[in-house]
């Protein structure tokens, strides 16, 4: 028995040496099987033999087989610890080196075409104001486009607005329909089916027969705006149109309305905005003025009311037109309008906030 | 239209710079696009004649002048090339000033004493020009101040006149407004001609309708010559070339009066005199641009043989007034504005008179006119008047006078101005105001056609009192719900979830060639729309879809070096169906490169018709539509013939997606890879989307099965994936490989999947999922010819499970 004690002790002092000595998970392993295993652990043998020995024996030497056993445990569970906490501060100090100002992955992400972002800021601003969104179609008829507009037959009004015609369609009348050539028509649609008051603003594409440059282009966008009640006046109009400019170019934007004229309105007038660009002290944009033409608006022409059934005595409306293309270039100091069309991505990148 | 400040001037006193006139004349609703001045600080300069030139002894380009300046002779040096003996000059003595501050001082120059300076035209301020001196008229007299004798000082303003204001198309014109916001009076230009003998075979006018009133005017003994220098520079400066005296004289009254005259050739007129008339079929004229044209049924000025001008716009080569004219024949005529319009439209021909006649002339200006031009000939080109005939047509009606009320235009207005104000401010303007203060009855002066009821008063009224004191009122609107449009949303929803997935958007001119078309037609061309007048062949088709246009800008990112390029479109298409237009709204995108963009962690991974698949699947669900379905392509033979499909919903094609074809691609310089898909947003519109309900979240966990089974591939995978899921107890199927090797039956591959079985009542033992997988299997198996290679269990714990 004192054999087994002995070889118990040695084992233990011979483990504990091995352990403190392991510097490997896997040599860990391997002292483990070695000392505990559940078949051939040296230990293991030793609790094995338990049985034969005599009752006093047992007790001794079950007492300090098991101390011995949790000793070990105890000793391989610190020494994992210890040499997983040293593997990872390897892992953790080897990283330590990198490079964290390596370009980051790159997220593959566009955005809405600037145009659409300013027309969507634009609306938006009117909708907040209690407007409706109206629509129109791009191809229309001579009446919604110009006669009913107050541009007759024979206007010289007309010719600011050069025509696409389409091929071989007409309309009742037997005039031939026409890509229209500003957002105007969809007051028309608007009015004959709608009784005031009301007030809408319609976005979308028009189309003008002429050469193409920096600053003119056959197809551009608008946003129309119409509000038609018993006692609209041009007070209601400077009151929008100075919380739209606000909105869109900053609050200390201010607007100025000078006489202008445009069929469908009467009065006529041209809204310039203070030039954000200088704050007013005059620079190239502006023209040395301090002020940049922005958009064209007015009260509405009693004939518009006429062609739509409403009594201009009645009632009394304002409408303007805003250019978006207009509106981007200023915002974004873009100098060439071909530039929205051609879609270059190094464009879109730049332009779109 | 270009106006000259000192001209302005001879009508109206006012002392203000060029740029406060600016300021005032946009007040009143005249746009200024630029100033031009003429002149700098000049300072003793006068007119001399140069008597003799002799080069200089000691230097090549400079020459030794001997120049009289009416009292003395000097000795200038001159370093111009184009210094002449004979030629009157602009003479910059010891002591003048000169553009840009230089002081004259004598000089010795190469040993030569030089007393003064030969001024070019930059050196007196009066434009760019430095290649030589400035050459006068040769009967300009000498020794005289030459900033009066060029007008210096002056400044052309570039008036932007609107349409509807024809009465201010003209010095005097603009000076009457100017007039009125000054509260100055404003004066008639000279017109002092004794009455002539009425003729009445002079004129005949045939057209009353067209035609109201033509005033001639005959005139004998005239001398055509060149216009005195005034008379030069003035028409110059506001844009017209200076011809002779008598048509100087025409185009000067037209700048000065706004009334458009012509002077006709009177020897040259069969008979001598002219009858107003459409024109006969197939009669054409030579016109005074050298252009013969045919004259259709437009109103004409013939004699009594054939035309001689077209009225209003333009007149004829063979009666032109030249050297050596001495009869004429002066008209001063109102003609109906449409029918000019029409005449130069037709005859795409377009000139100062027919720029006014069609914005409207005033009948009664014709006689002023007349006679204004007829004193200007007689003072400068001499003659007397033989006789006159003031012929006139059917009368146009009478100027009505207008309501205004001031309480209805203080409404409009939103600001309180009192009538007495009101009727001030409309007789500054020459309108006659009468009734009550309440309701006035105002009749416009002669000029103003534009004024025809109460809001055109109005607007007088606010030009006249200023914007600025309209106050702001900020009200919301009386509105009704906002209701967007269903493809409205859809534009929104497409483009946020497109951008997220690395597209830019893209806005096109949406006009397309035929060319560009046939490229990647979708439609029967008997569908499509074109235009009756396209800008050229690359815009004679309204786009009938928008993949076309898509594959232009990715031509033009590829040729400017931009890789990996993801665009989309939502915009109008148009396409014709039963005799009417339909203006579908479409959604197209293309894509092409990578799926990722290279980094230096990966290698990059091309884009791949899964990705494409993914996007179409991606943009129902951020439209809240379920129900997409993929078929077989629609075979269009842009597209790749083995990655293509056509794109259902709710059992109606609404688009396609696919590949395009590697040879299309080649042609067409674009990258290999480009996908694309175009889809019908209004039929998409059409079907409303369904709110989410929520199903709670699964209770028990799901027990996993791997499968690994070899399938013919002609099966389709969502057949198989169908007919899995009809299983109890299938939750979901996730495939996770697709092999093929030569272990494997020909036409056959092995399809990796797993399935999640879940009970939502209770979790599932190894030994029920083993049955239900028994017959699972033993179903794809009879239903598909398949077999199985492996199964798995896979105890991974379902997500969301933490119990």
């Amino acid at each position: 028995m004192s054999s087994l004690l002995n070889q118990l002790h040695s084992l233990r002092a011979q483990a504990q040496q091995d352990i403190a000595q392991a510097d490997s998970l896997e040599g860990l392993e391997t002292l483990r099987v070695r000392y505990l295993g559940r078949k051939d652990g040296q230990l293991t043998k030793i609790l094995q033999a338990l049985p034969s020995l005599s009752p006093e024996e047992k007790k001794v030497l079950g007492r300090e087989a098991n101390e011995a056993k949790i000793s070990l445990e105890t000793a391989l569970n610190e020494k994992k610890g210890a040499i997983e906490e040293k593997t990872l501060n390897a892992v953790l100090s080897a990283a330590a080196g990198q490079d964290l100002t390596l370009p980051e992955s790159p997220l593959s992400v566009g955005r809405r075409h600037p145009l659409a972002q300013v027309m969507d800021d634009i609306v938006g601003c009117f909708l907040r104001l209690g407007f409706n969104l109206a629509e129109g179609p791009e191809v229309e008829t001579d009446f919604n486009n110009f006669t009913a507009l107050n541009h007759p037959p024979d206007h010289p009004a007309r010719d600011s607005h050069d025509t696409f015609y389409v091929k071989n369609f007409r309309d009742g009348e037997g005039l031939p329909l026409l890509l229209r050539t500003h957002t105007s028509p969809v007051q028309i649609r608007h009015m004959q089916t709608h009784k005031p008051p009301l007030s809408i603003v319609a976005p979308g594409r028009v189309f003008r027969h002429e050469a193409v440059d920096a600053t003119h282009s056959f197809v551009f966008h608008q946003v129309e705006g119409l509000a038609v009640d018993v006692d609209i006046s041009v007070a209601d109009l400077k009151g929008v149109l100075g919380l739209f400019a606000r909105h869109v170019f900053g609050s200390n934007v201010e607007i100025r309305f000078r006489p202008a004229y445009f069929p469908f309105v009467e009065p006529g007038i041209e809204v310039d905005i203070s030039c954000t660009l200088c704050e007013g002290k005059g620079c190239r944009v502006c023209k040395q003025t301090g002020w940049v033409e922005m958009l064209g608006a007015g009260m509405v022409n009693p004939n518009v009311f006429r062609a739509v059934g409403y009594d201009p005595d009645k009632v009394t409306g304002y409408a303007f037109g805003i250019g978006v293309e207009r509106v981007a270039m200023f915002k974004y100091g873009v100098d060439d309008m071909r530039l929205f069309f051609e879609n270059d991505v190094r464009f879109l990148r730049q332009v779109s906030r | 239209m270009k106006i000259s400040l000192l001209w302005l001037k001879e009508f109206v006193d006012f002392d203000l710079s060029p740029e406060e006139l600016a300021a005032l004349l946009r007040r009143q609703g005249f746009d200024v696009a630029s100033i031009t001045r003429f002149g700098g600080d000049v300072q003793n300069v006068v007119t001399a004649k140069v008597e003799s030139v002799q080069k200089h002894p000691n230097a090549d380009r400079l020459s030794l002048c001997k120049v009289f300046d009416g009292k003395n002779r000097l000795d200038v040096v001159c370093g111009a090339p184009n210094v002449a003996a004979g030629q009157t000059v602009p003479l910059a003595r010891v002591g003048a000033r000169v553009a840009g501050g230089l002081e004259i001082k004598r000089a010795v120059i190469r040993g030569q004493e030089s007393h003064g300076m030969l001024c070019s035209a930059r050196e007196l301020g009066l434009g760019d020009d430095h290649g030589g001196i400035l050459i006068l008229p040769e009967d300009v007299p000498l020794g005289k101040d030459a900033a009066a004798v060029l007008a210096m000082g002056d400044a052309v303003l570039d008036v932007e006149v609107t349409p509807n204001r024809p009465d201010a198309l003209s010095h005097w014109g603009l000076a009457r407004e100017i007039a009125a916001a000054l509260k100055k009076k404003v004066r008639l230009p000279e017109m002092r001609i004794s009455k002539a003998k009425r003729d009445p075979s002079l004129v005949k006018i045939e057209e009353t309708t067209l035609c109201t009133r033509y005033v001639g005017r005959a005139l004998e003994g005239v001398k055509v010559s060149p216009s005195p220098l005034w008379m030069k520079l003035r028409l110059e400066r506001c844009g017209i070339r200076s011809i002779n005296n008598v048509v100087d004289i025409t185009n000067y009254v037209l700048l000065e009066m706004g009334h458009p005259l012509h002077a006709f050739d009177r020897d040259k007129l069969k008979e001598g005199r002219v009858v107003v008339r459409r024109a006969a079929e197939g009669e054409t004229l030579l016109c005074l641009d050298g252009v013969t044209r045919s004259l259709g049924n437009h109103l004409v000025i013939a004699d009594a043989a054939a035309p001689t001008a077209l009225a209003g716009v333009i007149g004829g080569e063979p009666t032109a007034v030249h050297t050596g004219t001495g009869r004429l024949l002066l008209e001063s005529a109102h003609f109906q504005a449409a029918a000019v319009r029409r005449a130069r439209m037709a005859l795409a021909v377009s000139t100062e008179s027919s720029y006014r006649f069609e914005r409207g002339t005033d009948w009664d200006m014709a006689d002023l006119a007349s006679r204004r031009a007829a004193h200007l000939i007689l003072q400068i080109a001499g003659g007397t008047l033989l006789a006159e005939l003031d012929a006139r047509g059917k009368k146009p009606p009478e100027k009505k006078a207008v309501k205004a009320r001031p309480a209805r235009i203080n409404l409009l207005l939103g600001f309180p101005i009192a009538p007495a104000e009101i009727k001030k401010t409309l007789e500054r303007l020459g309108f006659v105001v009468k009734g009550s203060p309440a309701r006035f009855s105002v009749l416009p002066p002669m000029h103003r056609h534009d004024v025809k009821e109460e809001a055109d008063v109005a607007e007088e009224i606010a030009r006249m009192t200023s914007y600025d004191k309209v106050p702001t009122r900020i009200r919301t609107a009386p509105q009704t719900p906002h209701d967007p449009s269903r493809e409205n949303s859809l534009v929104r929803l497409s483009g946020d979830f497109l951008a997220a997935q690395g597209f830019w958007e893209a806005k096109n001119y949406g006009l397309l060639s035929r060319a560009a078309w046939e490229k990647c037609r979708t439609l029967p061309d008997e569908a499509t729309v074109e235009l009756a007048n396209p800008m050229s062949l690359s815009g004679e088709l309204l786009a009938p879809a928008l993949l076309p246009l898509l594959i232009g800008n990715l031509q033009t990112n590829a040729r400017r070096g931009n890789k990996n390029v993801r665009l989309f479109e939502c915009a109008r298409t148009f396409r014709q169906a039963d005799g009417k237009i339909l203006e579908p709204l479409c959604l197209a995108w293309v894509a092409e490169g990578d799926a990722q963009a290279p980094h230096w962690t990966h290698r990059p991974r091309p884009l791949d018709i899964w990705d494409a698949k993914a996007w179409a699947k991606g943009l129902f669900s951020a439209w809240g539509l379920d129900g997409i379905e993929f078929r077989p392509g629609p075979g269009h033979p842009f597209l790749h013939p083995a990655e293509n499909l056509s794109i259902h919903l709710g059992g109606v094609n609404v688009g396609y997606l696919g590949k395009l074809h590697p040879r299309r691609a080649e042609e067409w310089e674009l990258p290999q890879n480009v996908y694309a898909a175009e889809l019908d947003l209004s039929f998409v519109a059409a079907k409303q989307p369904k709110t989410s309900k929520f199903a709670g979240l699964p209770k028990h966990p799901a027990v996993f099965r791997d499968f690994s089974v070899v399938f013919p591939e002609k099966t389709p995978w969502t057949a198989i994936a169908d007919r899995l899921a009809r299983h109890t107890f299938v939750d979901e199927i996730e495939l996770f490989d697709v092999f093929k090797d030569a272990t494997l039956p020909t036409g056959h591959h092995s399809l990796a999947f797993r399935i999640a079985f879940r009970d939502p009542e209770r979790t599932l033992t190894d030994a029920e999922v083993g049955e239900i997988q028994k017959s699972l299997l033993a179903d794809v198996q009879s239903a598909f010819g398949a077999s199985l290679r492996l199964v798995g269990a896979k105890n991974t714990s379902s997500p969301g499970e933490n119990m």
